[in-house]
């Protein structure tokens, strides 16, 4: 692997690794605040999910966010001339 | 290849990546390190099959949302212990780092644990160093497929195991694994047993040294925590230098040397492919590898040991002679005090944690009901939690209503107390009732004392609500 391709491996497990972390914090403080069978209640459209499916997706969706948050601030500090 | 190539080359892999080779090494660091691999990977491993009572000893029930430790529970209502935890792990942290460097990446942190693991599975099957350098470079021959097949299988079944158990702490293990046995593991268990297996395949077996270099937090933010009285692992510049090796070490005999022999070992044994001999680096995961082997290396040429040793920057600048130091400084007291204080603080807030909690809803269909007897009734849910370990038993009384009595009228009518599993939450009505000619408002504010009657220290809650009425009539009746 040269080290151009190398690198950008880096940047992405960084941003993978860093995200996930977060996550997990964000998530555990959401989840011990909100119910999530509580939260599908609320739902202003159709939801039905139990506890897991909650978390899971909740967790998931908290890292998507970070992800794209990281990487679109990477982008833009790599495109800014200062 | 000499050696200094060697080491060159294995300096200009590790920033390049080809992978590195660390050497195998024995000593006293690395025995105090395979101990702790043993220690925390078998805690890891054996909890979740340990049993307390009914249930499983240690269960983060997400799907019910309670905690079990042991003889404890924990409720969403109890996360700000939690959150102390953290917050405690956190400065506890600070702590051993201020005095002992990085102990943590050396001999506790999952990466380092979980890596060793898998580095003495691949010994296991593909040999020394020099063997697995040499697996790589051969050709794919059947001998390399042979052993490359093991390896694989050993390392994804490890990690699957790894994956499930770690599941196991949020879902009873048992049943998960009779689940993976039958294959019926389904949806987010089966998800997360693969997330996490994966996970660990990943950061342990094929990004090791990668993630302490490029990935971790801790590693880049170490330099905060460390002063000048910290631990880390260094080589005596003083005595090691000037460094010779081989046949110019016996021609220039009478020329000054120092007693580092320059055999390399120390960058060969190196996890993260670093020389020490240049200095405290923020690779460094202080896994000592380098002492125990140049200390092998200083008894085989009969020197004295720890050429390559603990030490700390003012022991080593000459400004400390030995090491007391460590613990008497201002940061490291600091970090004490406010430990302690956590300390102290999460040991009381568990003493003096409720054993239960108490919701009052009113009926919000019927304000009141009316009996032909002249009785005004109200219903109220009572929602009881019970935090406790024991079946408890409930007593309900009413204050600030004078005349007024109340009881239980579901799950059973005329109960003297109502009984709630432990760790359940018990669903309960009361009625309340006074004869009408005793009320003197249409809503006014009511009491209900609620009480534990069987245990040690039985507690009581006190709940507010409004009790309503037909508006009472001038002369005291009502309309
Ligand atoms: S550098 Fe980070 S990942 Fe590596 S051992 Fe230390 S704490 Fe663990
Ligand atoms: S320099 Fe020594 S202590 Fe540091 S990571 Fe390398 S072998 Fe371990």
């Amino acid at each position: 692997m040269h080290e151009g391709a190398r690198k950008k491996w880096v940047v992405v497990a960084c941003v993978l690794w860093i995200s996930f972390l977060c996550a997990g914090v964000a998530a555990t403080l959401f989840f011990a605040t909100f119910d999530p069978v509580n939260l599908a209640q609320q739902a202003t459209f159709p939801a039905e999910i139990d506890r897991m499916t909650g978390y899971s997706l909740g967790f998931l969706l908290f890292w998507l966010l970070l992800v794209i948050n990281s990487l679109i601030i990477l982008w833009l500090l790599r495109a800014s001339k200062f | 290849m000499t050696i200094t190539e060697n080491i060159a080359a294995q300096r200009s892999a590790a920033i390049y990546s080809e992978k590195i080779f660390p050497r195998e090494v024995r000593g006293r660091f690395q025995s105090l390190r395979s101990i702790c691999v043993y220690l925390l990977l078998g805690a890891y491993y054996l909890l979740p099959w340990v049993q307390w009572g009914e249930r499983q000893a240690v269960l983060f029930d997400l799907p019910a949302r309670k905690f079990h430790i042991f003889m404890l529970t924990f409720w969403p209502q109890d996360f700000y212990l939690l959150s102390l935890l953290l917050i405690m792990a956190g400065i506890a942290l600070f702590f051993f780092t201020a005095i002992a460097g990085r102990v943590w990446c050396g001999y506790a942190c999952p990466q380092t644990v979980w890596t060793e693991i898998f580095i003495w599975m691949e010994r296991w099957v593909e040999g020394s160093r020099a063997q697995q350098i040499k697996l790589a470079s051969s050709p794919w021959t059947f001998n390399k497929l042979r052993k490359r097949i093991i390896k694989q299988v050993l390392w994804v079944s490890f990690a699957l195991l790894t994956g499930l158990t770690f599941v196991g702490y949020f879902m009873p293990i048992r049943q998960l694994l009779l689940d993976a046995a039958t294959f019926e593991l389904a949806g987010w268990s089966l998800f997360w047993v693969l997330f996490y297996s994966f996970a660990t395949y990943g950061n342990a077996g094929f990004l090791r040294e990668q993630v302490c270099k490029y990935m971790c937090p801790y590693a880049r933010f170490q330099s905060a925590m460390f002063d000048r009285d910290t631990l880390i692992v260094a080589y005596d510049q003083n005595r090691g230098e000037p460094r010779s090796r081989g046949k110019k070490r016996k021609q220039t005999a009478a020329a000054p040397k120092g007693d580092c022999v320059d055999c390399g070992l120390c960058v060969q044994v190196c996890p993260t492919g670093i020389d020490i001999r240049e200095g405290l680096q923020y690779e460094c995961i202080a896994c000592a590898a380098c002492i125990d082997v140049c200390n092998n290396v200083m008894d085989s040429v009969a020197q004295p040991r720890d050429l390559i040793r603990y030490s700390t920057e003012a022991v080593d600048s000459g400004q400390q002679s030995r090491l007391p130091q460590l613990l008497l400084r201002p940061r490291v007291l600091t970090y004490a005090v406010i430990l302690m204080a956590l300390i102290a603080a999460f040991g009381s807030a568990l003493l003096l944690r409720a054993t239960m909690q108490v919701d009052v809803l009113r009926d919000r269909n019927t304000f009141y009901r009316m009996t032909s007897q002249g009785i005004v009734e109200n219903t109220f849910q009572i929602r009881i939690m019970n935090k406790s370990q024991i079946e408890q038993r409930y007593h309900i009384a009413i204050h600030e209503l004078t005349g007024a009595s109340v009881s239980w009228s579901s799950p059973h009518k005329n109960i003297a107390s109502a009984a709630v599993a432990p760790g359940e939450i018990g669903d309960l009505i009361a009625t309340v009732s006074i004869p009408a000619d005793r009320l003197n408002s249409r809503a006014q504010k009511i009491s209900f004392m609620i009480s534990e009657t069987l245990g040690p220290r039985p507690t009581s809650i006190a709940e507010e609500s409004r009790f309503w009425g037909p508006t009472p009539q001038a002369d005291g009746g009502t309309r």
